[in-house]
């Protein structure tokens, strides 16, 4: 498949969570964030949930970011919970910034924007000290004059050249610490790391969860499930809006990423947790599938 | 005037006094408290402050009450000399409080809502975003008008200069208006002429407005409120406990609640009841452990979908630990006149938030005269100039190292109040926390509140964790504050009246379930080990023991001891190491521990204990004077271990089998009979029947002619009915008579049937539906049908071995059914012992 895009892209993707409780759970209820985004370059045409056990009705509203929050309740006894979620997107090329300006003057007019934009510019629960991660900012950012997309790029690689893909390395809630310490994790912490080094250098910038369409190698047939839930960044460029960011490939999204949610760490925008009424720790499964249907 | 405890000299105040004008005159409004209080000496008042203190721990106020972990119960310090303000004065700061309520409510509304003072940069962004009570999914839930906050408390200081200010505010889990109230009760109960002389204002209205307030709030006319408590191991349950039954809501844990449908209900007896309104005891974090902190153990989840659904009012709303941002101090004038259109009427202390460079280097040049506190965290409050230059410097460094964490505030010149001490009053500075909610005419300010003076004099840290001591509040009526008519108050009694209240939750119906079984557990193990203990001094068998046989125990003794160590499933005594020692000496040891140990866990101690526990737990259904009986149990604690000797072993163990009867009475007599007293009365009578099954096995297995009388007497002692078996056979204690009277008379309260009888009944009431009867009561009546149809003269009858077969059968029976039927019990009513588990997605990536 052509990596080209100029054109419109469409795709389903299949997302399915299941958790298989050691003993039967009587009543469990969950958030998910597993509602694709409608944002210029994307636009959301369907989206369905197929919940089993069978539930009677769920409750989809639009949180403080700008998210689609989905929520439910399994209220009666069930030995597993199998999530699916189904959506259709359209994703079209975005025009880039016309122009790079440097980071000093950004952080300059972030002082006048809006609220809810300044907000990223703080520390957040899985980002408490941006500051661990101001020596790798000032690499990518050598000097005052240096651009922000620019040095945001140069960021991004420094993290895709110094830190090592290691799937299991790290949980969850691995801190941010650990990561910067030990120099390897997943794209959930890469992310953190980048975003950590824009806030300590006072400019915003946003954890994006979604999805990547991946390529098999040549002449192998796509797996089905095979692919996987993704993460990466956005910075905020004035007079622009976000822009996006992947430190796990050192690409910047180019009609291969799926976004779902915008948050200030991967704590705002989990794509399902939950509470349940039961003993011990269930086992999970994750299957994500996106399919490039034109 | 010619006090004996006032001495303006040892008195010692400068600026501002409470009591003293600057010239040392005595103020108007103390002169009719002082002039009715004049005559009384020094050790008078010593006493009243006695009295006070007694009167608080009987009624079991405590601060940090039951904290199961580190067992400090702290009583209340109740001062006798209350703070009084005058009338007119109080007009002003009153006005002065609802303004400040008002602006609150119109910040949340703000904050959560429009964000228009973030927008025009009246509040720095930083400040709010940054603040880790910015609570962000409350901007998702509906906004409430007019009211969003509920209620509040101010903490006032007043200034050497006369000025109140404000220090600090509480906008959560709003604690200290029900220990105001108990306060003024016991006030009155000790000065009960005084508080009438000075004109003091009521309380009781506010509580009533407040109530008023709430049910305004909703549409349902009949609503169910619950009042949430993190439970016993707070620091502040028993004001959770005592405000629940004061207002008449249901005292409720985390637990108690589920979300099920759109709706928060409460597990009961009787199934699911649907929740109108959560006044909460917990902080926002804790609130929801699906949308909030997970490791929340307190909280009830999903509890935010449906305050977003509307469906449930919580008081307070979530977020507002926001506004308790002393960061915010700086911007309340500005907001104020930006919000309400007016100036800001009650001065809060000066106030300099770090994350304003500015801001950050005053604070820095004028640190000494400062108190530096965080943004979000109380504990954190200090004053540098208390501290050794090296602290400061550290302080200084966490301080630079994140500013918009840090204020510097102000740290005022306080002025004093009169405070007793053993040497008569002394000034001393003091915290006023005031208390204001929203009443039918909007917000209500409580006519006094809850003052805290240091331990000391020239102590500046007030704090309860400090020692601090506490104060009643009284407001002085005045030509324009006349005394308030006494509020009836109907409208709470009719609320009480309510269906809902007379429900009682499945974790409270649990706790009163084992409460009463432990006291008829530590019942029988107390009259067992008294049935030891006077064998061992009254059969003369151990005073000539020596002589006669080779043994030293008297065989009841002997015959008793086994029966204890199989009763409880124990071994206690090794019978060889008895048989080489004097009997008083081998007993003392094992005995004491089984009454004294914490490790032996069918002992008395535990056993007592797990009886307080559960009694605690159902704080809100003792009455005053029942709670009096609780109190006197738990003595017994400390009364036991003080033992020593068999003979005040045996002398403790009267007392607490007459604090254990006290509690018999009280339930038979002085409850109501609904469905707590039933769930108390069935843990009662199936332990009982439990426990006298296994005593009849075990002592009556085997037939033994020449320890029969003896065996016969310790049954009947141990079942509470040695005199009146007396009473009703004049004859020689035999077999069968004992085991007719024991098992099947129901003229006996205590005999087995009895005991079934009543335990059906109270299955049937609590948990039968109209057609049919509950597993449980099935399993009882099983082992009732299993008595009936016994005979008493087969059930002696013996084998070769010389054992009686049915009589073991038929008592393994009754055990077993009755065994089923507490599980039955337990599954059915007791649904909340199973918890809520978190899920967390874990990472899967490419």
């Amino acid at each position: 498949m052509s990596t080209d895009f100029s054109q419109a892209r469409r795709y389903r993707v299949r997302h399915t969570t299941k958790y298989l409780y050691p003993q039967e759970v009587s009543y469990g209820q969950n958030v998910g964030y597993l509602v694709p985004l409608n944002q210029p370059g994307q636009e959301r045409l369907a989206w369905r949930l197929q919940v089993d056990p069978p539930i009677p009705d769920y409750q989809i509203y639009t949180d403080y970011l700008g998210n689609e929050v989905l929520y439910f309740a399994v209220e009666r006894p069930h030995p597993y919970l199998a999530v699916t979620a189904e959506s259709e997107v359209r994703l079209t090329p975005v025009a880039a910034p016309i122009q790079d300006m440097p980071w000093v003057k950004a952080r300059q007019q972030l002082a006048t924007q809006a609220p809810h934009v300044r907000q990223f510019c703080f520390s957040s629960p899985h980002i408490p000290h941006p500051d661990l991660c101001h020596t790798l900012a000032q690499a990518a950012f050598p000097s005052t004059h240096t651009g922000l997309i620019a040095g945001c790029q140069h960021l991004m690689q420094l993290i895709y050249q110094d830190f090592c893909y290691q799937p299991h390395a790290t949980q969850v809630d691995t801190p941010l610490d650990e990561v910067m310490r030990n120099r390897q994790g997943v794209c959930q912490d890469f992310a953190h790391v980048a975003i950590a080094a824009l806030r300590s250098l006072g400019l915003a910038a946003a954890y994006v969860s979604g999805y990547l369409e991946t390529l098999p190698p040549q002449g192998q047939e796509k797996l089905v499930g095979a692919d996987a839930s993704h993460a990466w960044f956005s910075l905020w460029v004035p007079h622009y809006g976000w822009l996006d960011f992947d430190p796990t490939n050192n690409i910047q999204p180019q009609g291969q990423h799926i976004w779902v949610a915008r948050g200030r760490d991967f704590s705002e925008v989990t794509p399902l947790k939950g509470v349940y009424l039961g003993l011990g720790v269930p086992e999970l499964q994750v299957a994500v599938d996106v399919q490039r249907i034109e | 005037m010619n006090i004996p405890w006032l001495n303006a000299s040892s008195y010692a105040y400068q600026g501002w006094d409470e009591l003293f004008t600057a010239e040392g005159d005595i103020r108007p409004h103390w002169r009719p408290f002082l002039m009715m209080q004049q005559h009384l000496s020094l050790a008078q008042i010593e006493q009243h402050k006695e009295a006070l203190a007694q009167h608080l721990q009987e009624n079991g106020v405590t601060y940090n009450a039951y904290a199961e972990e580190s067992k400090g119960a702290r009583p209340w310090q109740l001062d006798p000399c209350p703070l009084i303000l005058d009338g007119e004065e109080w007009l002003t700061l009153e006005a002065g409080l609802q303004q400040r309520a008002t602006l609150f409510n119109a910040l949340y509304q703000d904050m959560y809502g429009e964000q228009r003072l973030l927008q025009e940069a009246c509040i720095p962004a930083e400040l709010v975003y940054r603040h880790p009570g910015f609570c962000r999914p409350a901007l998702s839930l509906p906004q409430l008008y007019p009211y969003a906050l509920f209620h509040a408390a101010f903490n006032l200081v007043r200034g050497s200069d006369r000025q109140w200010w404000v220090i600090s505010e509480r906008l959560q889990a709003i604690q200290g208006a029900g220990y105001a109230l108990e306060s003024r009760l016991a006030m009155a109960r000790v000065y009960p002429q005084l508080l009438r002389h000075c004109q003091v204002q009521r309380l009781a209205s506010y509580f009533t407005a407040m109530h008023q307030g709430i049910m305004a709030a909703v549409e349902h006319s009949d609503p169910h409120v619950v009042l949430l408590s993190p439970g016993p191991q707070n620091e502040t349950y028993f004001e959770d406990a005592y405000l629940a039954s004061y207002q008449g809501y249901t005292l409720v844990q985390g637990d108690d609640l589920i979300v099920r449908d759109g709706y928060v209900w409460l597990k009961t007896l009787h199934g699911l009841k649907k929740i109108d309104v959560i006044v909460r005891r917990i902080s926002d974090a804790y609130a929801d452990p699906l949308h909030l902190r997970p490791d929340s153990y307190i909280g009830v989840a999903g509890l935010l979908e449906v305050v977003r659904q509307r469906k449930v009012l919580l008081i307070n709303p979530l977020g507002s630990a926001l506004l308790e941002s002393p960061a915010l101090y700086p911007f309340l004038a500005q907001a104020c006149e930006r919000l309400l259109g007016e100036p800001l009427q009650l001065p809060n202390a000066a106030t300099w938030w770090c994350g304003d460079p500015q801001a950050l280097s005053y604070v820095l040049a004028h640190f000494q005269q400062l108190v530096i506190k965080h943004i979000s965290d109380p504990r954190q409050n200090v004053f540098p100039a208390l501290l050794s230059k090296a602290e400061q410097a550290q302080l200084k460094a966490r301080i630079q190292a994140d500013p918009a964490l840090y204020v510097g505030q102000q740290a005022l010149d306080r002025g004093t109040l009169p405070c007793w001490s053993e040497q008569g009053l002394q000034a001393r500075e003091g915290v006023l926390r005031t208390f204001v909610s929203v009443g039918p005419q909007g917000y209500q300010v409580m006519p006094g509140g809850l003052t805290f003076s240091a331990r000391a004099p020239g102590q500046r840290i007030i704090s309860t964790q400090a020692g601090a001591i506490n104060k009643d509040t009284w407001v002085q009526a005045s030509p324009s504050l006349p005394l308030r008519p006494y509020h009836s108050r109907r409208a709470l009694m009719q609320h009480f009246q309510n269906d809902a209240l007379r429900v009682i939750s499945s974790r409270t119906a649990e706790n009163l379930f084992w409460l009463g079984r432990y006291s008829q557990r530590a019942e029988w193990v107390a009259r067992l080990m008294r049935q030891i203990i006077k064998s061992v001094f009254e059969d003369e068998a151990n005073l000539f023991a020596e002589v006669e046989t080779s043994q030293l125990l008297a065989p009841s003794t002997l015959t008793f001891l086994h029966l204890l160590q199989k009763f409880l499933d124990l071994p206690l005594f090794d019978p060889n190491h008895c048989q080489q020692t004097d009997p008083v000496e081998a007993l003392t040891q094992p005995l004491l521990s089984l009454a004294i140990d914490t490790h032996i866990y069918k002992g008395l101690t535990p056993m007592l204990e797990a009886m307080h526990r559960s009694a605690f737990h159902s704080r809100d259904l003792w009455s005053t004077e029942s709670w009096r009986v609780m109190n006197e149990l738990s003595e017994s604690v400390p009364a036991l271990s003080r033992s020593q000797t068999l003979i005040d072993l045996a002398q403790e163990i009267e007392t607490l089998l007459g604090h254990l009867m006290a509690l018999n009475g009280l339930i038979a007599d002085s409850m109501n009979q609904d469905d707590s007293w039933r769930m108390l009365d069935t843990g009662r009578q199936l332990e009982r029947a439990l426990c006298l099954s296994h005593l009849v096995q075990y002592s009556l297995e085997f037939n033994r002619p020449e320890h029969e009388v003896a065996t016969l007497s310790m049954l009947l002692a141990c079942n509470d009915n040695m005199m009146n078996f007396r009473r009703y056979y004049r004859g020689e204690l035999s077999s069968e008579p004992v085991l007719t009277y024991l098992l099947l008379n129901r003229v006996n309260p205590r005999s087995m049937a009895a005991q079934l009888e009543k335990l059906q009944k109270h299955l049937r009431l609590v948990l039968g539906t109209e057609h049919q009867i509950s597993h449980a009561e099935k399993r009882v009546l099983a082992a009732f049908t299993h008595l009936q149809l016994a005979d008493i003269p087969t059930l002696l009858c013996t084998d070769v071995h010389q054992r009686r077969t049915a009589l073991v059968t038929l008592m393994r029976q009754v055990f077993q059914a009755l065994e089923t039927a507490s599980n039955e019990v337990s599954a059915q009513c007791f649904i909340h012992t199973r918890k809520v588990r978190n899920s967390q997605w874990p990472l899967e990536t490419p």
